[in-house]
């Protein structure tokens, strides 16, 4: 479905990103995890086309789209759901979700789109009427996946869903995740909650000041000495 | 269109046919002093309509409005100048050279997002004043030029004159925001505005409709220019690029309402009759109450009039 040939990429002559290689099945739902400031939502950006990558190739469906646009790109079908929330605040809820629409190919399943997002997030349903800006965290994370879903994405990448959230608001939401996973919705999840990541995908990277230091099944990840000491703290 | 978009619109068309009347019912030879006031109120109303279009409803901050004015202004005074054209006939020529400079400025500006973006607006503004006033063969520099109206359509310039012409032309403006408001646009124009990233992430070409909301805001902006420059008689680069017409709108919109269509309409009518009264009495001394109101709105009301009634839309 994706594949990463050797990118660079970075902000400037600020170079981030060091000859990224990187490949996803379609239906698989595979983990980037990695310490804060190593490059992951970069990562994210450059699939998604916010970054120019300055060397490499990144396909899509056998197809280049490296360097193509944001808008572009997503109408390729990759949702790219940013880290953070964001959420449109001064619109509703139901509101956030048709933004998720704006493409021409994705309107006329609009009314599936909303009961598919509805059915996996009751709780949007409840609030649709309700200004997005006055939800809480949880609530908004749920918006932004909903949102990111209505555009019926071959690729979703998820950028640390976790973020700020109560232990228990997380877990509604990898429950989500599951369910997705399940479905068959490729996607590639950004996560510093590396157990939470590790446990429900089944293939990882782990990236390190701007480079893969180690990828393969997660079980072998989370049983390497250098991960349980770094991020696990074991 | 549906019914809920046409009242609206209805409503604004029948206020302003029955405004058109005031010089039959108030004289304007009589009350010139007052007239001059109206004018003011209708031209700011325009241009802090303008403001909002790209400010409040595309969220993109421009400090550089006194170069759209500035280059509206700049266009009638010097079709008058150069080649003898009726001011009346340049006023709309005045918002069709200011988009035209739009495009160049948002093609340069546009590369910068959120402050840096507001920044360069406010540093093309003052290169555009630079040119008025170093192309001295061509604007006559800081000698300003004289733009003398004269009659249309054989209705003599007066007082009555430029209250309809300028009241319709805030019409024209606000009918404008109204159009958009009403319109699938302005979830776009939102989503762009508060979160570009967001946007962009759900297929949103964040450019095109910043460079829309750009377009149609330069172009009000021109006009405004335009008839400030037929009513004032003359523009020299101090006056038409005056800091004044860019902090003005800010001002006022956010006083009434940023983002909404009545906001910027209700912080000039309510401001700047009292500001303008002010001026007579105090010169200069109306910016110090205008600092005064800012800062209490900024504090205590920061979505302005407006968002005291929250309910509503427009």
């Amino acid at each position: 479905m994706l594949e990463i040939k050797g990118i660079d990429s970075g902000y400037g002559k600020i170079k981030v990103l060091k000859d990224i290689t990187l490949k996803i099945e379609k239906g698989e739902m595979v983990a980037l995890v990695g310490p804060n400031g190593a490059g992951k939502t970069t990562l994210l950006k450059t699939i998604a086309g916010m970054i120019v990558p300055s060397k490499g190739d990144i396909l899509l469906e056998e197809t280049s789209i490296s360097g193509m646009p944001p808008h572009k790109t997503s109408a390729r079908g990759i949702a790219y759901v940013p880290e953070g929330r964001r959420v449109f605040s001064a619109m509703s809820v139901e509101e956030n979700l048709l933004m998720g629409t704006y493409l021409k190919k994705n309107r006329p399943h609009k009314t599936e789109s909303l009961r598919m997002v509805y059915d996996l997030f009751p709780r949007l349903e409840e609030r649709k009427k309700q200004t997005a800006g006055t939800l809480s965290g949880g609530e908004q994370q749920m918006l932004a996946i909903g949102r990111g879903l209505m555009m019926r994405p071959k690729l979703v990448l998820l950028d640390e869903p976790s973020l700020g959230l109560a232990p228990l608001l997380i877990n509604s939401i990898y429950k989500v995740l599951e369910r997705l996973n399940g479905e068959g919705m490729t996607t590639l999840l950004v996560e510093q909650n590396v157990k939470k990541a590790l446990s429900l995908c089944k293939r990882a990277y782990v990236i390190e000041s701007g480079e893969i230091v180690m990828k393969g099944p997660s079980e072998d990840i989370l049983c390497d000495e250098n991960v349980k000491c770094t991020y696990l703290g074991i | 269109m549906q019914n809920r978009s046409v009242k609206p619109i209805v409503i604004l068309f029948v206020c302003l046919v029955v405004l058109s009347f005031m010089p039959f019912i108030i004289d304007p030879g009589s009350y010139k002093y007052l007239y001059n006031i109206f004018f003011i109120v209708n031209v700011t109303v325009l241009l802090a309509t303008s403001w909002n279009i790209l400010g409040g409803f595309a969220g993109q901050i421009s400090f550089g409005h006194a170069g759209f004015v500035g280059i509206g202004a700049y266009t009638v005074a010097l079709l008058h100048y150069h080649l003898q054209w009726s001011p009346w006939l340049a006023l709309p020529l005045a918002g069709v050279v200011t988009l035209l400079a739009a495009v160049i400025i948002g093609s340069i500006a546009f590369k910068l997002r959120g402050p840096y973006f507001a920044l360069s607006t406010l540093a093309l503004a003052e290169v555009t004043k630079l040119i008025a006033e170093g192309w001295r063969s061509f604007t006559q520099g800081t000698q300003g030029v004289v733009v003398s109206p004269g009659p249309l359509l054989s209705i003599p310039s007066g007082g009555a004159l430029y209250f309809v012409v300028s009241l319709w032309l805030a019409g024209f403006g606000i009918l404008c925001a109204l159009l958009i408001k009403l319109s699938k646009t302005s979830y776009f124009f939102l989503a762009v505005g508060e979160n570009e990233d967001a946007a962009l992430s759900l297929g949103i070409n964040s450019k095109k409709y910043k460079l829309i909301a750009l377009y149609i805001s330069s172009f009000l902006a021109g006009i405004t220019g335009g008839v400030l420059s037929v009513h004032t008689g003359f523009i020299d680069p101090s006056s038409g690029f005056d800091m004044v017409h860019t902090v003005e709108p800010i001002f006022l919109t956010m006083v009434g309402g940023i983002g909404t269509v009545l906001g910027p309409v209700i912080g000039t009518v309510l401001l700047v009759p009292v500001g303008e009264v002010f001026r007579s009495h105090f010169p200069t001394a109306h910016l110090l109450l205008y600092g005064i109101v800012l800062v209490v709105f900024a504090r205590f009301i920061p979505k302005g009039i407006m968002g005291l009634f929250r309910k509503k839309k427009i």
